[in-house]
């Protein structure tokens, strides 16, 4: 109980990240992935069937499909040619076969796209069937399998660009998981790296915090207006005001006594580093420190928009279990509740439940947290990365054509 | 932070500017904090009390955060929740 998470005194006390060895692959825009993958990526729903076939039996593929419609109209349309850029060219991505319906599309792509080598294009309606189809998706995965061989190199702790999420919260999540996330990622941002944080409505009652937290007015500004907007929304379609019902009656029986309590729960994993930037939904981070994306509160829905700005590795706070994650950015699930670990036994990367009932200290903590982020960026599979769990959802707000 | 040790009650404080710690065990027969602070009152799992003398109209602070303001005065010790802070 002399042990304080957020801003613990003496910063030194646990493993201290920077002095682990951290590799991954540097790319040739600077950036730093922690996997190498090979994507097969679906650009629209109509080909991920084949995807899908390209990929079976073969461990090599990772199938990137996300049921992504046509007749998308002005920003709809922005994102879904901002997603398969960000994907194509992730930091944890070395090489994309990239899948269209029709030749038009492929065209289209090869003239927007960046050229790179490591990118192969495929057509389904120019294949002279089904079968020819998958063949030629999986001789050109081959081939671009062997092309993109390559090792790691020595990086440094501020190379890391990490996705900060939480779900199924409770009171384990909101005193231990997520302020213990907030350690790393202060500790992230003192080093020089990136973190990014979402879920706008997680924001609402914790607005305050903004006021010191800013690295200047136009960040506060952008990120207060995204808050504001999210409330607007949440309260039209709830028919009453979300202020006025939250802290809920049960939230309230659990010990939460006003809504900035409740709200500080989730928002602890942000630490109390300073916001460099306010986000839109898939925007590249393009400075280190720490940036507010503005998403809905889906967790498939956020961790795609941050693994499109560039995240490398997801931190994921839980109370109760969630089992979202993404394929392209390595997401870790944290938790302190006792009851969730015994029933989820083996889905979980990180059990908090000895800190959590005053069993172990916060520095063994903290140093177990840093180890095993250190071993899933440095290649060890992590849960939902050994389940294949994870979704590509992309938002959007106008009705399709 | 033995869990039951001494008959103190296990809780955390989030940050060192925070004037309350949370209670994280059921052990409500249990009538002090390890920072011997004394409870006066059953404080369920998951609630906060005062390990400071909180005046009326002073700041709840948690998380090292303004989370209320004390609507009494809330000697350390005491149960702080709706009855006491808004």
């Amino acid at each position: 109980m002399s042990t304080y998470i957020i801003a613990p005194e003496n910063q030194t006390d646990y493993s201290a990240p920077e002095n682990l060895i951290w590799r991954g692959y540097r790319r040739s825009d600077g950036r730093v992935g922690c996997r190498n993958h090979l994507i097969v990526l679906s650009t629209v729903a109509l080909t991920d069937r084949l995807a899908q076939q390209i990929c079976e039996n073969n461990e090599l593929f990772v199938p990137v499909v996300g049921a992504f419609s046509r007749g998308l109209q002005q920003q709809d349309e922005k994102i879904i040619d901002a997603f398969i850029e960000a994907v194509v060219f992730h930091p944890n991505v070395g090489g994309a076969l990239i899948l269209t319906h029709d030749r038009q599309y492929m065209e289209k792509l090869k003239t927007n796209l960046p050229v790179s080598n490591n990118i192969k294009f495929l057509s389904f309606m120019s294949c002279a069937g089904r079968e020819q189809a998958v063949e030629a998706g999986k001789l050109a995965g081959l081939e671009l399998s062997r092309q993109i061989k390559t090792e790691r190199q020595s990086i440094s702790f501020s190379d890391l660009c990490v996705a900060l999420e939480c779900g199924g919260s409770d009171v384990s999540s909101s005193i231990c998981s997520n302020p213990m996330i907030g350690v790393f990622s202060d500790r992230l941002a003192q080093a020089g790296g990136s973190i990014v944080v979402s879920e706008t409505a997680e924001f609402i009652g914790a607005e305050a915090i903004f006021n010191k937290r800013c690295s200047d007015n136009n960040v506060k500004k952008s990120i207060l207006n995204f808050i504001q907007k999210k409330e607007k929304l949440m309260s039209r379609d709830a028919g009453k005001d979300y202020r006025g019902t939250n802290p809920t009656n049960e939230n309230i029986e659990g010990g939460l006594t006003t809504l900035i309590e409740k709200s500080m729960g989730a928002v602890s994993k942000t630490g109390t580093s300073k916001f460099v930037s306010a986000i839109s939904f898939g925007e590249r981070v393009n400075k280190p420190g720490l940036h507010f994306m503005d998403t809905p509160f889906f967790s498939p829905v956020s961790l795609t928009g941050m693994m499109m700005a560039g995240c490398t590795i997801g931190l994921f706070a839980m109370g109760v279990y969630n089992p979202s994650g993404n394929l392209l950015c390595p997401t870790i699930k944290i938790c302190g509740n006792p009851k969730t670990l015994q029933q989820w036994s083996g889905e979980i990367d990180i059990d908090l439940s000895l800190y959590f009932l005053g069993q172990e200290t916060q520095t063994q903590a903290l140093s177990r947290i840093t180890k095993e982020i250190n071993l899933i960026f440095s290649g060890k599979p992590s849960i939902a990365e050994k389940n294949k769990e994870g979704q590509f959802m992309l938002t959007r707000s106008l009705e399709a054509l | 932070m033995q869990l039951g040790a001494n008959k103190t009650r296990y809780s955390i404080i989030l940050h060192k500017k925070d004037n309350v710690a949370t209670i994280l065990d059921s052990e409500e027969e249990n009538k002090a904090l390890e920072d011997g602070t004394l409870i006066e009152e059953i404080i369920p799992i998951g609630h906060k009390v005062a390990i400071r003398d909180i005046m009326k109209g002073q700041p709840v602070i948690k998380y090292g955060v303004k989370i209320g303001v004390a609507l009494t005065d809330i000697p350390r010790g005491k149960h702080v929740h709706i009855h006491n802070c808004t």
